[in-house]
């Protein structure tokens, strides 16, 4: 078990020089076990750079990172990486090896394990990324894009880490490839117990299935929390550069004229259920104001007005309600 | 025969990779494929892996043949060894990754490239770089070397060059796949723009449905076959059959999809928002009929 | 014109040669908008070595003693004359590269290349398609080591190590960078190659280029005050033995 935590951590690259670039400014962070993070923003807002400090490649030029409580030096660094295990974008350009499992091998080198034991983990973490055996023998370089980048994942699960942290790992993928790479990251994480930060700006992706959710704005972080209440708000994500899911700004629209909506749907599923569940309670509330507004059934039937509220008044008496007035 | 006004033509155009490698040998990676497409269009193709989408694009600049079939492009057949360069200069084409097509040292040198392939005059040369570079709006750019620009500003000067060579269709292959969203939406602003103020034709080849949603046309590819052509509205109520070839709708889509599927009275073929609210609304007013009728 | 200049900087010997030369290359840095001060800073990294130079040519060459007194017996005063002349050489040289490189951009500079080899392509030498490539080079120097560096930093985060062990360890572990990152350039080139393709390239035959060579007023008065420089330098060396 893996926490991390970020204090005020700040990254500036080529300090002192005329071309120094602050990528990342007092940023506070933990990363607990079993957290499903997003970290989402624009090309260029930091998080590459957020995610190499959690496995030390980089390390901060102010603020600090701890790692179960204590900072990392030197001699903990091979030790770090397998258990925080990095995949960079567009993996599929770092295999190597003359056959994947050799390639896959490459992140248990040094660790003493025995030929045996490397060969199961190696299966199994072809196995996690949902190649078969038959990929063993084969070299990397003569299989397809997707094929590829599932090799080079593989590559980064075989030490078992506890945290695997993503940066943009669907980049370039069609749909389904998306949906079923996410798939099988789910299933690992669920299997395995390990915490997963995904970097990325494909908003409809990590509303799926991230919990909680930071959005870089050119190295600060403009929200944080969980997924529900990031995407609400529509007006941030556009300023920052990014979209919520479609079916979020439909509904946050939707909104001014029902203002019981849930805003916070991100999936088209919830809002398929929030939709029914609203028709019915409309049909309900209508049902109430016909039978007891006495003319408002005939008008209200034939200009169809919506009613605004569920108010109940009628301040004449007169058996007719302000909602009928108005139409 | 061909007219001259079909920007792009194809009359049964098959395809196979053959023995010389490419996916599975043999296997056809394009079946019969008859389309057209007219001047000022701006159509978008969608498909996934193995669809064919790729394979068709680079047979519409002669960077491939087909195995059988013919594709003209403004009315010259794309066999024809004399006017090759004719086709290609035609049908210009912009790829997907943003590095890898940027030749020039500088983004006026780059742009440069297609016109004086052409044996252009320096003078023409250098009047079509800036106009391009004005349209696609990265004038003040012209001096900057590549690799200090953001991937969408590469695509946008890949882009001027191809309009500095005044193609007769621009083509996309994949172009916005690797950009994130802002970049991509302002790609397709300008191609937006391109197509309705210059009536330039486009064919914009993704995987993304929110941005083919916003084309004139949708031709959608399976199996080396075209599946569905037609409005966007019309193929992307087509909900089932798009899931069944492993393709996602927008979400607007979607989601009115699913409810009338369960029955409730949603037109079909929504794809904006604001019009999606409005028909939702509409819906949930109408929800007193329904129970009236009870 | 950068050749004819190295050329002089040695034939130069005597101190009123010397004198002239760093006379016309202060000229020319004025008109080449580059302040001496600004070209002198560009040497800074080679002093080091210039004073170093100065030191050792004082120890090595043989002759009349400065002095009969300790060290200053070893240092000749044809050795102080010898390595003044070679520091003075030197600076002259790095100045007028750093003039050079600073004024002209790259690609300028192998366009003047490629005109000069034009002559070769009457020995069927490909000059056209060697700027190309040459150019290409340079654009992708920049782009191929950001993806170096990314494809080091991947390894790393696997649990490579690069500093231990004999050289033929260190040399073995380059292989996890060196592969990946040919195996990346040779699929650019085949993209590149596929985008020229699409955007009408053939070769040299029927290209013209925006950015001409053309000689200007500017270029005769640099040649006519070359010429001129070299009858002059030529005059005081040969003309004095």
């Amino acid at each position: 078990m893996l926490s991390i935590r970020l204090e005020n951590l700040s990254h500036t690259y080529q300090r002192g020089t005329p071309v120094e670039k602050t990528a990342l400014h007092n940023i506070t962070l933990l990363i607990e076990p079993g957290m499903f993070l997003g970290i989402a923003g624009r090309s260029g807002s930091g998080k590459t750079t957020l995610l190499q400090h959690l496995n030390g490649l980089l390390k901060p030029t102010s603020g600090c990172i701890t790692f179960n409580g204590s900072p990392m030096d030197g001699h903990g660094m091979r030790d770090l990486r397998r258990r925080v295990g990095l995949v960079f974008q567009h993996p599929e350009n770092q295999l190597f090896e003359e056959t994947v499992c050799r390639d896959i091998a490459f992140g248990l080198s040094g660790t003493g394990l025995s030929p045996a034991e490397i060969d199961i983990r190696v299966r199994g973490a072809l196995e996690a990324v949902g190649l078969g055996e038959t990929f063993l023998n084969r070299s990397p370089f003569e299989l397809s894009g997707g094929e590829k980048r599932r090799v080079a994942i593989a590559g980064v699960i075989v030490t078992d880490p506890s945290v695997l942290v993503l940066d943009e790992p669907t980049a370039g993928l069609d749909p389904r490839g998306r949906r079923e790479l996410l798939d099988h990251i789910v299933a690992l994480r669920r299997e395995r117990g390990m915490t997963v930060v995904l970097a990325t700006h494909d908003m409809e992706q990590m509303a799926r299935h991230a919990e909680q959710v930071m959005v870089l704005e050119n190295g600060s972080s403009a929200l944080f929390g969980t997924a529900r209440d990031v995407f609400r708000d529509v007006g941030t994500l556009e300023r920052v550069g990014l979209e919520a899911p479609r079916i979020t700004i439909l509904m946050s629209k939707l909104k001014k004229v029902f203002p019981e909506i849930d805003d916070g749907i991100v999936t088209v599923d919830a809002a398929v259920e929030e939709l029914k569940r609203l028709h019915r309670r409309q049909g309900l509330r209508w049902r109430d104001h016909d039978e007891r507004c006495a003319r408002g059934s005939v008008c209200c039937r034939e200009f169809g007005s919506p009613p605004v509220g569920p108010q109940d008044e009628d301040p004449d008496g007169d058996g007719i309600y302000d909602a009928c007035i108005s139409c | 025969m061909a007219t001259k006004k079909h920007i792009v033509e194809t009359q049964g155009v098959e395809f196979s990779y053959g023995a010389c490698g490419g996916p599975v040998p043999g296997a056809k990676a394009l079946d019969g494929i008859s389309l057209r497409i007219e001047k000022g269009e701006f159509v978008a193709l969608v498909g996934g892996n193995g669809s064919g989408k790729t394979t068709f694009a680079r047979l519409l600049n002669a960077l491939l043949l087909p195995t059988s079939g013919t594709v003209y492009i403004d009315g010259i057949d794309t066999k024809d060894k004399e006017r090759l360069w004719e086709v290609r200069r035609v049908a210009g084409m912009v790829f997907q990754n943003p590095d890898s097509q940027i030749i020039g040292t500088t983004v006026e040198e780059d742009v440069a490239f297609g016109p004086e392939n052409l044996g252009l005059e320096p003078e023409e040369t250098r009047r079509r770089v800036r106009e391009a570079l004005r349209r696609v709006g990265m004038e003040r750019h012209a001096d900057s070397p590549p690799h200090l620009l953001s991937g969408g500003r590469k695509q946008l000067v890949s882009i001027a060059g191809i309009i500095a060579m005044e193609p007769g269709c621009l083509i996309l292959d994949e172009a916005t796949a690797l950009l994130d969203p802002t970049a991509r939406e302002e790609i397709m602003e300008l191609l937006r723009r391109l197509n309705r103020e210059e009536g330039i034709t486009v064919l914009h080849i993704t995987h993304d449905m929110e941005e083919a949603a916003l084309a004139d046309r949708v031709i959608v590819m399976h199996a080396g076959r075209v599946a569905l052509d037609g409005k966007p509205s019309e193929v992307f109520s087509r909900a089932s059959l798009l899931r069944e070839m492993g393709l996602d709708i927008p979400q607007v889509a979607e989601l009115s999809e699913r409810l009338r599927g369960e029955g409730f009275d949603l037109p079909s073929g929504l794809l904006d928002t604001d019009a999606a609210v409005a028909a939702l609304e509409r819906m949930l007013a109408g929800s007193r009929h329904a129970v009236h009728t009870t | 014109m950068a050749t004819v200049f190295m050329t002089l900087v040695f034939l130069a010997d005597s101190y009123l040669s010397f004198l002239l030369l760093l006379f016309f290359t202060f000229v020319v840095a004025g008109r080449a908008g580059r302040p001496f001060g600004h070209s002198l800073r560009g040497i800074r990294p080679i002093l080091f070595i210039a004073l170093f130079t100065l030191a050792v040519n004082s120890f090595a060459v043989k002759g009349t003693p400065l002095s009969e007194y300790g060290i200053l017996c070893h240092i000749t005063r044809e050795g102080i004359e010898q390595s003044v002349r070679m520091v003075i050489r030197l600076l002259l040289l790095l100045t007028g590269a750093s003039i050079l490189t600073s004024t002209t951009t790259p690609l300028a500079l192998m366009d003047g290349l490629a005109a000069l080899m034009r002559p070769l392509r009457r020995l069927r030498v490909p000059v056209h398609e060697l700027a190309m490539m040459m150019a290409i080079g340079l654009r992708f120097i920049p782009v191929l080591l950001e993806e170096g560096g990314r494809i080091f930093k991947a390894q790393v985060s696997r649990g490579a190590g690069f500093t231990s062990g004999n050289p033929l360890q260190r040399a073995r572990s380059c292989i996890p960078v060196l592969v990946p990152l040919f195996a990346g350039a040779f699929r650019r080139a085949d993209d590149l190659s596929t985008a020229m393709e699409a955007r009408c390239f053939r070769g040299s035959a029927g290209r013209t280029r925006m950015k001409t060579l053309e000689f200007s007023r500017a270029d005769v008065i640099c040649v006519t005050a070359m010429l001129a420089l070299s009858a002059v330098l030529f005059c005081m060396e040969f003309v004095k033995m």
